[in-house]
């Protein structure tokens, strides 16, 4: 019979725990850990905590707005949207930060503590820039790449419908196959995207704030209709790379 | 001295396995990410199976350098529409820290 070794067996416990607490560790969500994204308590009367607390709310808010405005102008210098649909969400993003600019001068200038509250209130309430205005924006600028995209393809057909009337007859068959299938989706996708079109106008903080669930439902249409589009000019894509490969085209 | 010879025959053997081990996964990362492109979607498929059955005349040869042109465009342009799907997501994934009610400071 095997003799019973404590020391091994501490041992083997001791590694044993070690594991499960690495284990344990890696459970863990990353953002338990993350900083809060609230702001910090203050006094009821500390009415410059208040206004320092509204302060960062805001300088937080303008960044992410910088954000979004450097990538609609990163995407307007590579050509992947027009300047008409730059201008129009820069015009948005720039409308926000100076209603946000506003609001701080306020916010700043505030004498009591409930008054530089409310004030912190109308950053959420009024706004709503993570909540609604940059999840809508950041959809308009797919909306406008992927209606781009669409558009591109648009005008490829005629290039493909010259190169498959020259390809030799055995494959003809095939690439006119393919090429209506590219047709189909790309129509397919302009459908979806008018259906988009229609949905931005409903999101709003107004609508966010006092009808959420007719706000959510937009929303879910709005991402149904771009999903769906995505998919159809993925599909569409395809079969031009499928065509091209046909006629010997590298890619 | 049989013993150390038979130490050192041993860790002969121990480098070789780990070498072997080293070789295999290397040859099995090599294996996945091949597997991986060929059935990546359409951005970078590779066409020389079929590069063969290009024409040379003249004219088709000129609408192959167009519907290249065409196809790169059109792939250029899927790149960014699911690069805008990214810039969505990493919205969304901040708009939860404001879709309750505020907590004042």
């Amino acid at each position: 019979m095997k003799k019973f070794n404590l020391s091994t067996f501490s041992k083997r416990f001791a590694v044993f725990g070690v594991l499960a607490l690495m284990a344990i560790g890696a459970l863990i969500p990353a953002t338990a850990f993350a900083a809060s994204t609230q702001p910090a308590k203050c006094a009821a009367g500390d009415v410059q905590c208040v206004i320092t607390a509204g302060d960062t709310l805001i300088a937080n808010r303008q960044t992410a707005l910088n954000t979004l405005n450097s990538k609609v102008s990163s995407d307007l210098s590579s050509h992947k949207i027009t300047a008409d649909q730059a201008s129009a969400l820069q015009s948005d993003v720039s409308t926000n930060q100076t209603g946000l600019a506003n609001l701080k001068t306020k916010l700043d200038a505030e004498k009591s503590a409930s008054a530089a509250r409310q004030d912190v209130v109308n950053i959420f309430l009024q706004f709503r820039i993570y909540a609604v205005v940059l999840p809508r924006d950041y959809r308009r600028l797919e909306m406008d790449i992927e209606i781009n995209a669409k558009a591109v393809m648009q005008g490829a057909a005629p290039v493909i419908q010259a190169a498959i009337s020259k390809a030799p007859a055995s494959k003809q068959a095939r690439l006119n196959a393919l090429f209506s299938d590219y047709q189909k989706e790309v129509a397919a996708a302009e459908t979806q995207l008018d259906t988009a079109q229609t949905d931005f106008p409903a999101m709003t903080p107004e609508n966010f704030n006092q009808n959420r669930t007719s706000y959510e439902s937009t929303r879910q249409a709005l991402d149904t209709a771009l999903k769906t589009a995505r998919v159809d000019l993925h599909k569409a894509a395809n079969d031009l790379q499928k065509m091209a490969n046909i006629l010997g085209i590298k890619a | 001295m049989t013993l150390r010879i038979a130490s050192i025959w041993r860790r002969a053997l121990l480098l070789s396995a780990v070498v072997a081990m080293l070789l295999l996964s290397l040859l099995l990362v090599a294996c996945g990410s091949s597997t991986s492109a060929s059935s990546n979607g359409n951005s970078n498929i590779s066409t020389s199976s079929t590069t063969t059955s290009q024409s040379t005349s003249g004219s088709s040869s000129s609408s192959s350098s167009s519907i290249q042109g065409a196809n790169q465009q059109v792939q250029n342009a899927i790149k960014s529409v699911d690069s805008a799907q990214n810039d969505v997501n990493s919205a969304d994934a901040t708009a939860a820290t404001e879709s309750g009610t505020p907590t004042l400071p």
